[in-house]
């Protein structure tokens, strides 16, 4: 479906996408802020590697996060998309795309700003919503929903691989994603899934 | 309450029964998208069994309908034998008939704990096998991980329950987890109106092994056993072994 209809290089969608996303990320970023600390937050929300978010933030996302009753579902401002989870709505994206088609760009940024916004926080990064709602309590996190079955958070310590690349690209600077990168992560996976 | 107790309270109330699941889960249909990229609908490495390994299950996605039953027999509730085996069956009620499942035994770290086996083809039975039953396809599927996890899981496909062997390992290694999350599909693609049921037990490492095990192996040791001698022959040499190890235990005791 995605290829047939070359989301990627549809600009105008494109657009539209990341200034509602950056728009809601904002806000969500007023809201969750605001409710964690009574602080108003300001400046610049981080810009962190697009890259990187493609290649290995957002699969991770789609593992740890964004499960269906999770954060795949829209009442959740940290709301994700992509394949084998809950898609983009056809309204957004054009056109009804089917739970197992490929990554495409426009799920990847709405994920990416979503994530982004996670990142706001007054003073320092390892704050913020993105890096401490995950991470277990005794290991310096902060309370979440999302609990396994034994009542263990996402990730045990700041040592768990899945925290530390969250972190590391938490202070990663860059672009947001691109159609060639999301394109090529995909062909990739794909490549590799081919029996 | 700690939450491995509160664990256990929900999935141990009854005493050796457990759960289901149900949904054509789309990508998660097929067994081999578990450990598949995400990037191409795959689990990215999750399996959703419940296990200390991953403790998501499949109501992490799956939701909007009533829990199936599911029972399990043959875990050794008592405790196991290091190096024993165990027959173990789980099966779901006929009704049921789009079921999907994951399930593992580990340790409490994660790790995989003694080792899993499906039966040989030529003593497969139709209730494990995927409809048509003429097709003589077993439904299970067993997964080989690294960190000695072993996943069985069972696709949608028409199966009425799983049974395998499930070999202790062979040094204490504490109790094990035997935990599954089962979907019952209302057939549509997405994870609404889906039944989930999660399952589970702790069991101990003590001597003792589980009523249904020992007819097992006694059965099988008289020749009586028909169900399923090879399995039942395992049980039982399983056990001749502990018999054996703790019988030279005790001569050197004596000689010493």
């Amino acid at each position: 479906m995605a290829g047939a209809r070359s989301p990627l290089s549809d600009g105008l969608l494109i657009r539209v996408v990341r200034a509602s996303a950056g728009a809601a990320a904002l806000l969500g970023a007023l809201v969750t802020h605001g409710c964690a600390s009574g602080q108003e937050f300001s400046g610049p929300l981080p810009s962190p590697d697009g890259d990187q978010f493609v290649k290995e933030v957002y699969p991770l996302l789609l593992r740890d996060c964004a499960h269906t009753t999770c954060h795949g579902v829209k009442e959740r401002f940290f709301q994700l998309y992509g394949p084998g989870r809950i898609r983009m709505p056809a309204a957004a994206m054009g056109e009804a795309i089917d739970y197992t088609d490929p990554m495409n760009l426009e799920e990847v940024l709405w994920s990416y700003e979503r994530a982004r916004s996670m990142l706001a926080t007054s003073e320092h990064i390892e704050d913020s919503v993105l890096l401490n709602k995950p991470l277990e309590a005794q290991a310096g996190g902060q309370g979440h929903k999302g609990i396994d079955e034994l009542g263990r958070n996402v990730y045990a310590s700041k040592r768990d691989p899945g925290w530390r690349l969250l972190s590391a690209w938490a202070h990663s600077h860059g672009s947001p994603p691109t159609a060639a990168q999301v394109r090529a992560v995909s062909d990739a996976a794909a490549s590799e899934a081919a029996p | 309450m700690s939450p491995a107790a509160g664990w256990l309270l929900r999935v141990g109330l009854t005493a050796s029964v457990a759960f289901l699941q149900a949904s054509t889960a789309h990508a998660f249909s097929d067994p081999a998208s578990f450990q598949l990229s995400p990037a191409v609908a795959g689990g990215g490495g999750r399996f959703f069994t419940g296990s200390p390994a991953d403790g998501y299950t499949c109501k992490s996605c799956h939701e909007g309908a009533a829990e199936p039953n599911v029972s399990v027999l043959g875990l050794p509730l008592a405790g196991y034998r290091s190096g024993a085996r165990y027959e173990v069956i789980v099966e779901w009620p006929g009704r049921f008939d789009k079921i999907a499942l994951a399930l593992e035994l580990t340790d409490s770290r994660g790790e995989g704990a003694g080792h899993l086996r499906l039966p040989p083809q030529d003593e497969v039975e139709d209730p494990e096998l995927c409809e048509p039953a003429n097709d003589k396809l077993l439904a299970a599927q067993l997964s080989q991980l690294p960190g000695g996890r072993e996943i069985i899981q069972v696709p949608d496909c028409g199966s009425k329950r799983v049974r395998f062997l499930w070999t202790a390992p062979n040094t204490n290694t504490g109790p094990v987890w035997f935990a599954g999350s089962m979907v019952s599909s209302d057939g549509e693609s997405d994870p609404l109106h889906d039944g989930v049921t999660d399952f589970g037990r702790i069991i101990s490492s003590t001597a003792a092994a589980s009523t249904t095990s020992a007819h097992c192996s006694l059965f099988a040791a008289r020749g009586r056993d028909t169900r399923s001698p090879h399995l039942c022959t395992l049980a039982a040499l399983g056990v001749s072994a502990q018999l054996l190890r703790r019988a030279r235990r005790r001569k050197r005791h004596s000689v010493t």
